[in-house]
């Protein structure tokens, strides 16, 4: 009897520690007296597109940011778990977070993976401080899912790098301090993914030339960014020379599991919810029971993966399986929002209408960022052995 | 998982595995097998997660969980996830010891004569009514649940039962109670149909899941196995793709089930939405999980003879068990919109009061 699939997708079972349920409600506290105050309104996406550095400075001086890393470097030695209660009571509010998104999720535990003392010690208190935020520079115009074929190049020179090439789809480059860069720094004839290395950028550096992409809602968060012979000291490596490629598929596991990557509508799932319970119809409690019943899944898979990376475990195939099904789930909640509400009922609700125009229109960005859908079920499929 | 979970997996696995097979399931099918649940029985493995006080086996309804996914998985065809989860919790809730065979539990609340001396009624769809040794009668009571005991050989001339299946052969009989004498009631405060019926949808789900885990098996196997084009079915995108799909499914079911086990032993979530939650994603998922599985194996998984259609069948019959996901979609929507406003976070998701 084969039990392989049981087996791989086996996940711990879980209990939040008592520290993560105080730290929730202080959170909570939080987020409630700044709505209260007008510092922030919820908006879908908010953790992609809500970039406010006093709001991010603000949860760094509460100490909610780099909350798992060392006290040395400015953290606050606290588990994985508790700070899956800070981010899902972040995305529940659909509070502005974009500013330090990044460097909290996947640039500071990149440091703490395989960054020197003198990074560290360098970057992650500004991070943790929620100061100093970081962007990726990892697609280009010609490579998007198939990140081998990238051809940002940095070469030798005298005490560093000099970079040449574009990035592109870079959230905030216009407004972020520093940006990571995938390039090759060698070629090898038989590895497609060897010879990448990560080089930090900064962003005021000479020859950085950043150019804005407007998406579908009209807003300015991505960027191309062009690097024109910028000069990268020897001491903004990260890492290995060479080991980019396992370096940056770390990151994306992390990436991938989160909870906001069923949480980015939240806040739709909220008015709309409200606004069934204001005038309950068939059709509209049944499509609450729906979502709820999912939401309810998701976030179990979200939560045992983080009690796993917590174990020290690397469940990258059931991360991948959050993304997918997760960016599958919040986009049915604009899509069921119009099946119960008429567009003149929508109307009548502004807020239940704003929040739906900014997720059909922030919607098609969910399947693609973090991986394609596509690309992360060959991930999926590759780890159940065929 | 705990270790000791790991070990009662195992032997659950054992003794499953031995009745699993095309042939044996199909010999039990339109009837049961009482080797199997003397067998299980035998392994104290009928009453898990009731206290051993009362009979039982002292385990968590995490443990119990796990060997009803497990019956799931091997199609067992006896009274497993009905008995133990069901039967034997509201014998216990009542006090009862546990008895021995199987328990079937039957609601009787809309029956002439309850409260008078003799009660007489129809009660359809009964699982495995036929193999029963006693029957767990219970009645919603002002303020609880009325529950007593019925001992099917004592009250045989009381008692009729009329065979039925389900589509995968399932005894679903109807039961019909001919003036038969008042069991001795007890009322068990703050318990209400609904909490059964809510239990009934969790012990489907895990069954539910179990099939499925054995339907992406069957898929992996096969798909690299079979040649086609000159190449395994396993080389092919679209198939790749479809088994991702399955994985899927297949994880965010299972996880919908933990979450209810976890909401039940009142760790975190509502139970009272957790446990429908599950039913709902359990069966949405049985509809990808069983059109993917039969598409990827072809002809061959639409024969009697491969083993496919014992998960299959089972999974199109359990989803219309318990509430299909749109009947559960409206008991879990309507319990949603209850909890008052700006509640869907605090309350609803994380179960907090």
């Amino acid at each position: 009897m084969n039990h392989g699939v049981s087996a791989l997708l086996n996940l711990p079972d879980i209990d939040l520690p008592a520290a993560a349920v105080q730290l929730r409600s202080e959170v909570r506290e939080f987020l409630t007296a700044e709505r209260a105050k007008g510092t922030f309104i919820p908006h879908c996406d908010a953790w992609h597109t809500g970039f406010d550095p006093a709001f991010s400075a603000a949860l760094g001086e509460r100490g909610w940011l780099g909350i798992s890393w060392p006290t040395k470097y400015g953290g606050h030695q606290r588990s994985v778990l508790e700070r899956f209660v800070v981010t899902e009571e972040l995305l529940a509010a659909g509070a502005p977070v974009a500013a330090h998104w990044v460097s909290d999720r996947q640039s500071g535990p990149g440091f703490l993976r395989f960054g020197t003392e003198e990074q560290r010690q360098r970057f992650l208190p500004g991070m943790a401080a929620g100061e100093i935020y970081f962007a990726l520079g990892i697609s280009e115009p010609e490579a998007g899912s198939d990140l081998s074929s990238l051809v940002t190049r940095a070469r030798r020179a005298d005490g560093g790098w000099i970079l040449n090439g574009t990035k592109t789809w870079t959230s905030h480059a216009h407004q972020c301090h520093f940006i990571t860069v995938l390039c090759r720094t060698s070629q090898s004839q038989d590895d497609r993914h060897a010879g990448f290395s990560q080089l930090i950028v900064d962003l005021t550096s000479p020859g950085v030339i950043v150019r804005p992409i407007r998406i579908l809602d009209n807003s300015h968060h991505f960027n191309e960014v062009m690097f024109d012979n910028v000069f990268v000291p020897d001491d903004l490596l990260l890492g290995e020379e060479g080991a980019g490629w396992s370096q940056i598929s770390a990151e994306l596991a992390l990436e991938r599991s989160g909870p906001e990557r069923f949480m980015s509508n939240f806040p739709l799932l909220e008015e709309l919810v409200a606004a069934v319970a204001a005038a309950p119809t068939p059709q509209g409690v049944q499509a609450v029971g729906e979502l709820v019943a999912d939401f309810i899944a998701l976030r179990r898979m979200s939560l045992t993966i983080a009690t796993a990376i917590e174990a020290g475990e690397n469940p990258s195939i059931p991360a991948a399986l959050v993304k997918d099904t997760g960016t599958r789930f919040e986009q049915r909640v604009p899509e069921v929002t119009r099946a119960v509400f008429s567009p003149v009922q929508r109307a009548q609700n502004p807020s239940l209408a704003a929040r739906y125009e900014e997720a059909v229109l922030l919607n098609p960005g969910g399947k693609f960022r973090g991986g394609t859908n596509e690309v992360l079920r060959g991930i999926v499929a590759k780890g159940l052995g065929l | 998982m705990t270790g000791e979970q790991e070990l009662l997996e195992q032997a659950v696995n054992d003794v499953l595995g031995e009745h699993s097979d095309v042939g044996s399931v199909e010999a039990s099918e339109g009837t049961w097998s009482a080797t199997l649940w003397e067998e299980f029985s035998s392994l104290g493995l009928t009453s898990i997660d009731v206290a051993e006080a009362l009979g039982g086996g002292g385990g968590t309804l995490a443990d119990a969980i796990s060997v009803v996914r497990l019956a799931g998985y091997h199609s067992a065809c006896a009274p497993i996830a009905e008995s133990s989860l069901i039967g034997a919790w509201l014998a216990a809730a009542a006090g009862h010891m546990i008895p021995a065979g199987p328990l079937a539990a039957l609601e009787v609340s809309a029956l002439a004569g309850i409260g008078a001396e003799r009660m007489s009624g129809v009660i359809p769809i009964v699982p495995w009514a036929r193999a029963a040794s006693h029957f767990v009668v219970y009645a919603e009571r002002p303020g609880g649940l009325a529950i007593g005991l019925v001992d099917v050989d004592e009250t045989a001339e009381h008692l009729e039962i009329e065979h039925g299946t389900n589509m995968a052969g399932e005894p679903r009989d109807t039961v019909r109670l001919l003036e038969l004498p008042q069991p001795r009631w007890s009322t068990v405060t703050g318990l209400r149909v609904a909490d059964v019926q809510d239990r009934a949808a969790l012990a489907r789900s895990a069954l539910m899941v179990g099939a499925m885990e054995r339907v992406l098996d069957l898929s992996l196997s096969y798909v690299k196995e079979r040649v086609q084009f000159g190449r395994p079915l396993a080389r092919l995108q679209v198939v790749r793709h479809y088994l991702a799909s399955m994985a899927g499914e297949v994880v965010c079911a299972r996880a919908a089930v933990d979450a209810a086990v976890t909401a039940v032993a009142g760790r975190g979530g509502d139970a009272s939405l957790a446990q429908p939650a599950a039913k709902i994603r359990a069966g949405s998922s049985a509809g990808v999980v069983t059109t993917l599985g039969h598409q990827v194996h072809g002809a061959i998984g639409f024969t009697k003879e491969y083993s496919l259609n014992l998960s299959t069948r089972r999974l199109w019959a359990w989803r219309d068990e318990d509430g299909t996901e749109a009947e559960l979609a409206v008991r879990l929507g309507s319990r949603v919109i209850e909890t008052g406003p700006n509640a869907l976070w605090s309350r609803v998701i994380l179960g907090e009061h």
